[in-house]
């Protein structure tokens, strides 16, 4: 599931993998009900739609271990658990102290933010940029919509203006995904 | 007088197209605030099913009959962002709400596209496990 608007780059992306089911989340709104601030994240939802593993950072390689301190084996050994034991690292009380609760704030950005989309899509560039401020001012920390957002302000998502937010991010504390599987730092 | 014009709301599902009295403040006709939210305007307040939600503030919430739909959202455990310049407004749970959702561990159902524009929901793997992957190009 791409958290991503921009369909045409995620098109080549999923060109890599055509075996798995690709879905495309332009405003949001499953990041919203699951909790998703920053990718790439896991969720696990069991054979009954119950959620026995909430939103946290799940790397497919460690090919960004350096940057983010994360040994991506210890997610796939969970995964393979459950999958293939069915046995799972955390207990339904665990899993709901570990989901990412939204402040009142950061709806209200996901909100601005798929105005935005919206406007963008109009071509009411000036709209667009007026909403996506609104979004960033609010939730400064989260990924989704700091990053995310980089694109449309035709700012390289791998650029100065990301490396000043990881910056500013890592100052506050490093906030959300409380559960850091496979964190080395 | 004033007048309704057609504007847009993006909720959870879609994007409904609404009328609304649009100046300073975003204001609707309560059969169409009703069809959106499922609320209904009754002397008691804000209701649905056997749930009403009384509005203390009346005179903020409503205008000449019609129902502000900033100020009313909160009543009813909704978050909201409305732009009356353009006619555009994006509703959602509040906080409190959504977070109540969430510890319930239920995954909520949704529908996304996929890349060849099909509708495909979380209810479509039903009894299956299911990795959600979230990524992205950025």
């Amino acid at each position: 599931m791409a958290i991503d608007s921009d369909v045409a780059a995620i098109r080549e992306w999923a060109a890599h993998a055509p075996e798995l089911t690709v879905l495309v989340d332009r405003e949001y709104i499953v990041a919203e009900r699951y909790g998703i601030v920053n990718v790439p994240a896991a969720v696990w939802i069991d054979e009954d739609g119950r959620i026995v593993r909430p939103a946290d950072t799940a790397m497919g390689d460690d090919r960004f271990r350096a940057f983010a301190h994360i040994d991506s084996a210890v997610h796939h050994d969970l995964l393979r658990a459950w999958v293939l034991r069915n046995e799972r690292d955390l207990d339904d009380e665990q899993v709901a102290a570990n989901m990412e609760r939204p402040s009142p704030e950061l709806q209200l950005a996901r909100l601005h933010r798929r105005v935005a989309v919206l406007l963008h899509d109009r071509g009411d560039t000036e709209g667009a940029s007026t909403h996506l401020a609104a979004a960033e001012a609010l939730a400064p920390h989260d990924w989704v919509i700091r990053r995310g957002s980089m694109p449309m302000h035709d700012q390289d998502p791998f650029g100065t203006e990301f490396f000043s937010f990881v910056e500013e991010w890592m100052q506050a504390g490093s906030p959300g995904y409380s559960l850091r599987t496979g964190r080395e730092d | 007088m004033v007048t309704a014009r057609t504007a847009t709301i993006i909720n959870d599902v879609e994007h409904v197209e609404v009328d609304a009295v649009l100046g300073s403040r975003w204001l609707m006709q309560p059969d169409a605030f009703q069809s959106l939210t499922g609320w209904t305007l009754k002397p008691e307040g804000l209701c649905r099913g056997d749930v009403c939600a009384p509005i203390y503030h009346r005179d903020k919430v409503l205008a000449d009959g019609l129902i502000d739909l900033q100020e009313a959202a909160p009543i009813i455990g909704l978050s909201v962002v409305t732009d009356p310049d353009r006619g555009v407004a994006a509703l959602t749970a509040s906080a409190p709400a959504r977070a109540q959702e969430m510890i319930s561990l239920q995954a909520p159902d949704f529908t996304l596209s996929n890349l060849a524009g099909e509708p495909v929901s979380l209810h479509d793997f039903n009894r299956r496990k299911v990795l959600l992957l979230a990524w992205s190009s950025w």
